[in-house]
């Protein structure tokens, strides 16, 4: 926002503007440095990658590790399994709790503060003591080794995040525009997914996005819950690739380079809905 | 096809809604009958499972859990083979290869999820660590069956047996050998390989170069090194210190040898023949360690012989590598045998069937050449398959004749029922690990770790009974 | 008077029942998928059950046992040590890092997509990454910190209490800080920047235009993500687990992973669970505080 103001103004950088960019800087570095490391690895071969000096970069640029990933293992199939769960969960995340967002954030009802409450007790328990008796409701339901089972219990982690989060985005939305909707002949319903949804899109869109990551690299629930190769998760794929005393290092770093793809492409396309959002936003004013 | 499945699904979820809201009370009164509930539940679907698959004369169904190991070709063969059985028998067997990380947690998940594989991997620890509720049958008679027709080395069939009874089928060992750098031996003027664990020091001694970054001896002591724990213990074992009596009364404070031998590795750690980031390696950090060129010794399993060959850039090291029998002691020479095998477990429905599995994977034909292919990975365990030339060929020798030796397990020589459950349940703390690390890091000396040890072990004694 | 009332009631009541049928389908999840684990769990750590075995009752045992257990009042002391220094990071650079991004420049939708990369890369594979940079067998870390010239040999960081703690607490704030940075980020994307332009006239600096401005806007999102973070990083266990697995000699051993060990590894299960349930009034009070701080204005009033 202070570029823009300059823009309008003159090309003057303020103290501000160097931080922030020195800052980006140094958050980028961070950021990348990993990851950089992860896409090098990925690029050697098993002895380079034991050598005793490590090569800032590969010296012989191998893709054997993605030919083996993609083509020798049941990679991309954990990849489209890990993809469905995630645009389902994520989905119907917002769905459920959009509403109850809305409520939590709008209506005072009587028992709200409660309810709040509870929703976040599902938190009270770590996913390391929860995966057992989730195990047990999966299998009881014959749904064991099939995606529909993490399907079932992912939302366990997403929902409670998902609906609190969404408080404040909510909350935030001025009440009058509401309000000038139902004047207009809007039901309450209405308004709160013509008028509010559409202001709390940057949230909303964001919101998603946290949930679908969440999901993406579950672990421990995938494990035990999924025992066949076609209902594999990428998660246990890489996993499965650990074992000997000697972790093959390029392999699973390719796949997780593979990994971060989707979630770029679904970052990158939201980002378009979060400028569209805060265009919105600003009608408000 | 996938509409009928959601409907299920919803269908499933309605019930289970129904039957909370009908035990909605609150308490443990009410928890407990849901557990109950469950459990019979489980038993009555088992049954009707069973019934349902005979009288529609549809196929029996079993499942095997295969531990993933560290040869490809062995965990391809073993899965072909399951399937040979399969169409064999008209069975219908799902296996599953499952790397060792995962194993515990998926197959504790399964147990109380009340589908526990019918067959799985196992060894000894792993299989005591269950101890009161061990989930695999007593299979002696199988055992004393495939015994008497192939001959099992002595040392698995021993050291298998608990208290008189065999809770697994013994179906291969491993080994620990020597890897010697006998080029850098060479060039300080050392010519006979060390025998002796002595003599491993004196050498490591000798030939450590801290300057440049080079150590005498790669073991490491990291908190989750599984490895190396059974290597030091074979040291303590090899110099007369042991951990528990024959009755199972704990040994480790007996004449102070054990606080003594580890004071003895700390000053050896502080002289610097160890990296001294071995205090932070896993498993694989010794064959890493041995693979870069840092250390002149390694003892390990043969998985680090079979990079160093197969791997071209690993060349060098190991033409320069002399493959030796894993040091003995001034008292003995125990070896820690390493049998793995198959149990059946007591929820399988078919454990006849399970057992009809178990003998076709330790046929002999298919079970020796297997064997040989993959050797010198995993040592057979039966006098029938060593007679093959492969078999005497220099690192298959060394692999075969330790696991024939073989006589040490965990809380060798505890000898009862429970005091082997103790051993074991004590192992998966890593516990000779920790006192070394401890006294390496200078967190406690010989005497304050192997105090800790005593209440922890004590602490375990008073679980069990 | 008596009309208002029972229209007030009539209104009340229609609220009451529009809010719930809102509600209705999370209330229906939680219920159904959540309610059973959650009342297992807390009934097992009242039992002596074993992987396997039966649940006898033994009321309060699993719980006196523990706290007298060195190992488990360690633990506690770990996690409040990773939890505090985690979320204090996090926090902090996650604040920067969204106001650093709220600025217009080129290329910044790109920047925006590299920087949530940390937190969308699968727990397992950043973890890997991270044991593999600090890794003592040919680490980049102390390749790099040796070229440039800032330590003399090698850290073993694996190591040392300090240095594990430093290592597990880096890689948290490396996979959470994107989290707060976006969350922060979409709130302050709400903000008008009339706001900033009228205060800019009255002269007033950063600090001021942070203190006055932008903070009070963003103060509930970073609450609420500082606390669901906290709820979080205090239940952590699968980074820590196979970092460190709570090494050197139990210096990074935080709660879950000691109840993990002892419900997994010694296969005391109620044990194990009895570890996280205590836990749960802790967790309770946050959440309390959270709902205090977030809902304020509960009194029917609007």
């Amino acid at each position: 926002m202070e570029e823009a103001r300059n823009l309008k103004k003159k090309k003057k950088i303020s103290a501000g503007q160097v931080i922030s960019r020195i800052w980006i800087v140094v958050m980028l570095t961070a950021a990348i440095f990993p990851i950089y490391w992860m896409l090098n690895t990925s690029l050697k071969s098993q002895g380079e990658i034991y050598a005793r000096i490590p090569t800032m970069i590969p010296q012989n640029i191998t893709l054997e590790a993605y030919e083996y990933l993609l083509l020798e293992t049941n990679f991309v199939s954990g990849l489209r399994n890990s993809l469905i769960i995630s645009v389902f969960v994520s989905l119907f995340s917002i769905l459920v709790a959009y509403p109850a967002a809305y409520s939590i954030a709008r209506v005072r009802f009587k028992g709200r503060k409660f309810f709040s409450k509870v929703v976040l007790f599902t938190y009270l328990l770590p996913t390391s003591v929860l995966y057992i008796p989730l195990y047990m409701f999966v299998s009881s339901l014959k749904l064991s080794n099939n995606i529909l089972g993490l399907m079932l219990i992912y939302p366990t982690f997403t929902l409670p995040y998902v609906a609190w989060i969404l408080i404040p985005h909510i909350a935030s939305i001025p009440l009058e525009l509401e309000e000038a909707a139902k004047v207009d002949g809007c039901t309450r319903f209405g308004a709160m997914y013509r008028i509010v949804f559409p202001l709390a899109l940057p949230g909303i869109v964001s919101t998603t996005i946290f949930a679908f990551a969440m999901c993406w690299g579950e672990y421990l629930y995938a494990l035990v819950n999924i025992s066949s190769r076609e209902m594999q998760t990428f998660p246990l794929v890489l996993s499965a690739l650990i074992y000997g005393d000697m972790p093959p290092w390029n392999e699973l770093m390719a796949g997780a380079i593979l990994a971060c793809i989707p979630i770029l492409i679904v970052y990158m396309i939201s980002n378009s809905a979060l400028v569209g959002g805060k265009m919105a936003g600003g009608v408000k004013q | 096809m996938r509409k009928r499945k959601w409907m299920r699904t919803l269908a499933a979820a309605a019930a289970v809604l129904l039957s909370l809201s009908a035990c909605s009370g609150s308490g443990q009164e009410t928890e407990a009958a849901a557990g109950a509930d469950t459990s019979a539940a489980a038993a009555a679907e088992d049954t009707t499972k069973a019934e349902e698959a005979t009288e529609s004369g549809e196929k029996k169904t079993l499942t095997i859990w295969v531990e993933k190991l560290f040869s490809d070709e062995v965990n391809a063969a073993t899965e072909e083979r399951v399937q040979q059985f399969a169409e064999e028998t008209g069975i219908e067997v799902k296996c599953e290869i499952i790397n060792s990380t995962d194993f515990v947690p998926r197959l504790n998940a399964a147990i109380e999820g009340g589908n526990a594989p019918d067959v799985t991997y196992t060894d000894t620890t792993r299989t005591m660590n269950y101890y009161p509720n061990i989930p695999y049958l007593d299979v002696s008679d199988l055992v004393d069956e495939i015994h008497e027709e192939r001959g099992y080395f002595e040392s698995m069939y021993t050291s298998t047996q608990i208290d008189g009874v065999h809770y697994y089928v013994p179906y291969c060992s491993s080994a620990v050998i020597m890897y010697v750098r006998k080029d850098v031996l060479e060039e300080h003027g050392i010519t006979d390989m060390p025998q002796t664990w002595d003599e491993v020091v004196e050498v490591a001694r000798q030939v450590t170069d801290p300057e440049n970054d080079f150590y005498g001896l790669a073991m490491g002591c990291g908190d989750n090194d599984d490895d190396d724990d059974n290597t030091w213990r074979q040291w303590m074992w090899n110099e007369g210190a042991y951990m528990y009596n024959e009755d199972g009364t704990i040994a480790i404070t007996d004449g102070n040898l054990w606080a003594q031998q580890l004071d003895m590795i700390g000053g050896l750690y502080e002289e610097g023949i160890y990296p001294p980031d071995c205090t932070t390696w896993d498993a694989g950090g010794n064959n890493t360690a041995y693979i870069q060129g840092r250390a002149a010794i390694c003892i390990n399993g043969p998985s680090l012989y079979v990079s160093l060959r197969d791997d071209e850039e690993n060349k060098e090291i190991f033409e320069n590598t002399a493959i030796v029998a894993a040091p003995v002691g001034t008292e003995n020479g125990i070896y820690m045998n390493y049998p793995r095998g198959y149990g059946i477990t007591k929820t399988s429905l078919y454990p006849e069937d399970a057992a009809d599995l178990i003998r076709y994977l330790l046929d002999a034909d298919w079970y020796n050449e297997c064997f040989e292919i993959t050797a010198p990975f995993l040592s057979p365990c039966f006098e029938d398959s060593v007679v093959s030339d492969v078999w005497d060929e220099e690192v298959n020798a060394l692999i075969v004749d330790y696991a024939r030796n073989a006589s040490g397990y965990y809380g060798y020589p505890v000898n009862t029922l429970e005091g082997r459950a103790v051993a074991s349940k004590h192992f998966f703390t890593y516990p000779a690990c920790r006192m070394v690390n401890q006294v390496m890091t200078g967190t406690a000396t010989g005497e304050e770790a192997v105090e800790e040890a005593v209440r922890d072990i004590e602490d375990i004694q008073d679980t069990v009974h | 008077m008596e009309r208002t009332d029972r229209k007030r009631r009539g209104i009340r009541a229609a609220e009451n029942r529009f809010a719930w049928t809102l509600n209705i389908p999370l209330v229906l999840y939680l219920v159904c998928v959540l309610m059973f684990p959650m009342l297992w769990g807390i009934y097992i750590s009242f039992t002596n059950k074993t992987i396997g075995g039966t649940a006898e009752f033994i009321g309060l045992r699993n719980y006196t046992r523990l706290l007298t257990d060195r190992e488990y009042l360690n633990s506690i002391v770990n996690t409040l040590k990773f939890t505090f220094f985690a979320i204090l990071f996090k926090a902090l650079f996650g604040t920067m890092m969204a106001l650093a991004l709220n600025t217009e420049f080129k290329g910044r939708n790109l920047v925006r997509a590299i920087l949530m990369v940390p937190w969308t890369l699968p727990n397992i594979v950043a973890v890997y990454n991270w044991k593999w940079i600090f890794n003592t067998n040919g680490g980049v870390a102390n390749y790099l910190l040796r070229t440039l010239g800032l330590i003399e040999s090698d850290l073993i960081w694996f190591g040392y209490a300090g240095l594990a703690m430093f290592t597990i607490i880096l890689t948290n704030v490396w996979r959470g800080t994107p989290f707060f940075g976006m969350s922060v980020l979409a709130k302050l994307q709400t903000i008008s920047s009339d706001y900033y332009e009228a205060a800019q006239i009255d002269g007033a600096n950063i600090w001021h235009r942070f203190r006055y401005i932008t903070f009070p806007e963003i103060r509930d999102v970073l609450l609420l993500t500082t606390l669901m973070s906290t709820i979080w990083t205090l239940n952590e266990f699968e980074s820590v687990w196979l970092l460190t697995g709570g090494g050197p000699n139990g210096s990074t051993q935080v709660m879950n992973v000691f109840s993990y060990r002892t419900a997994m590894m010694q296969m005391m299960l109620g044990r194990g669970i009895a570890v996280a349930v205590i836990a749960i009034p802790f967790l309770m009070l946050i959440i309390s505080y959270l709902v205090k701080r977030m809902l304020p204005d509960d009194g029917g009033e609007r």
